[in-house]
């Protein structure tokens, strides 16, 4: 049984984790990600309002619409959103994403961001090593 | 003279090594192609991240042993960079979970399978759920680098085919 009990194990401890950031965000500890969500957060509300309104219901529904949805601009509002949002012309891109870049497809750019961190993290991790080994064979001697 | 030769059947043994370097690439494809959810679609964003975080139970229940060897000596004398792996190991599922909460609750495809429907798309879930992705890929990268030997070797071994090369 214990291919059953140790998965469970980690989902318990995951469930956890999710009870602590529902209370922390119950308490309010991600007010200021809603303040600044508002400004470059997700689409506006009530754009969302009118999505939900449309009856998407259906997993490939809500795909087609959603496949959409980040790359929506204001110019898909039909009213202006209350508060920052209503001046933000990217309020539906993801904060990663550059500016301008509002159409679909993989963001190449991203990709290489992410390579390129990893690649330096191995050399980082690849010349700590080194260092440590040179460290480890001067000291040597010494001790000897 | 002859020997005879057995007739049982020979189990074959599952190469617990081979099963982590498949699962492994695989996770590391899946996250790196759930970072983009603008290239894969908000569904197939959505759905693969659920089988990536059943595939991430798969991968801790095969580290068990290492796991709770770790967490039982914590306390005591370990070597620094089994400390420091644990620890980054530890943020890595604190910063998962975080993804995958966030990511649930602000779910369009997910949750209305089951029936339920979010409004909150945006707000703080929605940058949350962008901050610890992007926190995600810097662990992740460092995830990477610290078992930088283990995938060298097993890659040579397994399948560049190398038979002396060993797995650390």
């Amino acid at each position: 049984m214990n291919w059953l009990y140790r998965p469970l194990l980690f989902l318990g401890i995951a469930l956890l984790f999710t009870a602590a950031f529902v209370g922390l965000s119950q308490a309010g500890a991600f007010k200021s990600y809603e303040a600044t969500s508002l400004s470059d957060g997700g689409p506006p509300g009530q754009t969302q309002t009118a999505v939900n309104s449309t009856g998407s219901s259906s997993p490939s529904q809500a795909g087609q619409e959603n496949s959409a949805a980040p790359s929506r601009t204001t110019t898909t509002q039909t009213a202006p959103a209350p508060g920052p949002t209503a001046s933000g012309t990217s309020s539906s891109e993801f904060r990663s994403r550059p500016p301008g870049r509002s159409k679909g497809g993989f963001n190449w750019q991203e990709l290489r961001k992410d390579a390129l961190l990893i690649l330096g993290a191995w050399l980082a991790m690849v010349a700590f090593d080194r260092f440590m080994l040179r460290n480890r064979h001067s000291s040597r001697p010494a001790q000897g | 003279m002859t020997t005879a030769t057995p007739t049982t059947p020979h189990k074959k043994k599952i190469n617990i090594t081979v099963v982590n370097l498949v699962l492994n690439t695989c996770t590391f494809i899946a996250m790196i192609l759930a970072m983009q959810p603008h290239g894969t679609g908000i569904p197939i964003h959505e759905w693969g991240s659920v089988a990536l975080a059943l595939a991430i139970l798969a991968h801790l229940t095969l580290h068990w042993e290492w796991i709770t060897g770790i967490t039982k000596k914590l306390l005591g004398k370990l070597p620094g960079e089994t400390r420091l792996n644990y620890l980054l190991n530890l943020a890595f599922y604190v910063d998962i979970t975080l993804i995958m909460v966030s990511g649930i609750l602000i779910s369009r495809s997910f949750l209305p399978v089951f029936g339920i429907h979010v409004d909150a798309h945006a707000g703080p879930w929605r940058r949350l759920h962008t901050v610890s992705a992007d926190l995600g890929i810097i662990i992740l990268a460092l995830h990477i680098a610290m078992h930088r030997k283990w995938i060298v070797s097993s890659f040579k071994r397994y399948v560049l085919g190398q038979k002396g090369a060993r797995v650390t």
